[in-house]
């Protein structure tokens, strides 16, 4: 059974759901979590794109020949999908800050309505 | 009205985006199932001809993690992961520094007294937590996991046994914790650029492969990885444990 379309749709549809976060509210930990979402939904898209047919996980269990075709998944994907969680959790967390600082500012979290913005919008 | 066009925008993006890499020339690129770069870091000969036959038990690799992702990330790769955890680091302190641009002191605001699960469960998951983690990170060269989800575990069960004693990290130990293992993971490229001539190479015997004390090296990082992780992720939430919540300040 191929699974990629499958799974490629799963992770198009995270994607979507954090876009229709970011597009149909005006609160900042609404926006934060949409944009969570979407990494999710790239990071699958990314580790997908490594998976063949057959491929197993890139450890090293037993013995395989270097001259044929590799036995393993492409393990390229996989290496950079782990650096962007990390970098996922510390754009999270500076966020977050921000957001703190904005209830400080404004005693909520909803963005975008501030009659100052309104003025310049017009 | 707005959530309308919100769905339909959404929806839209979605499927020009599927319908832009699931056919075409961009599903033959992205699924093509071949990859020369990914199979050469899985028989371990980018710089060079690797053995007819790889596979536990093999000496003298040129890179010694069973673990490919490990091989890449620590190895290959190890100076973008020294970018990696400076951005970790960058984050951190930056929200830190816009929470707290003036110096604050005092206890932390949501010091509630711990209830009696709390208190008495605190040490034994505390317990199981600081061997997990421990045994995660140095198994990263041979297992999935590594020094970040390690050490993410290790400040979890830092962060439980302090709220269960009510006291609260000491910042300057966090920082000298964070500090030091920054520093040693620079004295381990520096020591590799003494004595194989390039920064972060791998020094010292690498072991048999498959074997828990094989890959040295990469085993030290991931072990600095999961200190500074932990010490990262407990300062974290210390910070965050000193806001006080600006949405009940102003109610009446």
């Amino acid at each position: 059974m191929n699974v990629v379309p499958i799974v490629a749709i799963s992770a198009l549809l995270l994607f979507g759901i954090g876009l229709y976060g970011l597009w149909s509210g005006r609160n900042v930990l609404r926006w934060i979590l949409a944009v969570g979402l979407m990494e999710t939904g790239i990071n699958v898209f990314l580790v997908l794109t490594g998976w063949r047919p057959g491929g197993a996980v890139p450890i090293i269990t037993g013995a395989f020949s270097t001259r044929g075709p590799s036995p393993f998944i492409d393990p390229v994907p996989s290496a950079l999908v782990l650096t962007s969680i990390v970098i996922g959790l510390g754009t999270t967390t500076l966020a977050l800050a921000l957001a703190v600082l904005h209830a400080r500012a404004h005693g909520d979290l909803e963005c975008g309505d501030d009659p100052e913005n309104a003025e310049v919008l017009e | 009205m707005n959530k309308l066009l919100a769905v339909f925008v959404s929806a839209g993006v979605v499927a020009l985006l599927g319908v832009f890499l699931l056919t075409g020339p961009a599903r033959d690129q992205l699924f093509s199932g071949r990859s020369e770069l990914g199979d050469a870091f899985s028989r371990r000969d980018v710089r060079g001809p690797a053995p007819d036959q790889v596979g536990p038990g093999s000496r003298g690799l040129e890179s010694a993690p069973a673990n490919t992702v490990t091989a890449i990330v620590l190895d290959y790769r190890g100076f973008d992961t020294l970018g990696e955890v400076t951005v970790l680091f960058a984050a951190v302190a930056g929200a830190g520094l816009v929470l707290f641009a003036r110096r604050r002191r005092g206890q932390a605001v949501s010091a509630r007294r711990p209830s009696l699960i709390l208190t008495a469960a605190a040490p034994w998951v505390f317990l199981f937590l600081f061997v997990v983690g421990f045994a995660i990170a140095l198994h990263g060269h041979l297992t999935p996991g590594g020094g970040f989800p390690g050490g993410a575990l290790l400040a979890a069960g830092l962060v439980l046994l302090l709220s269960a004693t009510g006291r609260e990290p000491s910042a300057r130990r966090l920082h000298l914790l964070e500090g030091l293992a920054g520093f040693s993971f620079v004295a381990v490229g520096v020591a590799g650029l003494v004595w194989k001539g390039s920064f972060l190479a791998h020094f010292g015997d690498s072991g048999v492969l498959g074997d828990f004390w094989s890959a040295p090296v990469t085993m030290l990082l991931y072990l600095i990885i999961a200190l500074k992780v932990s010490a990262e992720l407990a300062n974290a939430v210390r910070t965050l444990a000193h806001v006080e919540d600006p949405t009940t300040k102003e109610a009446p």
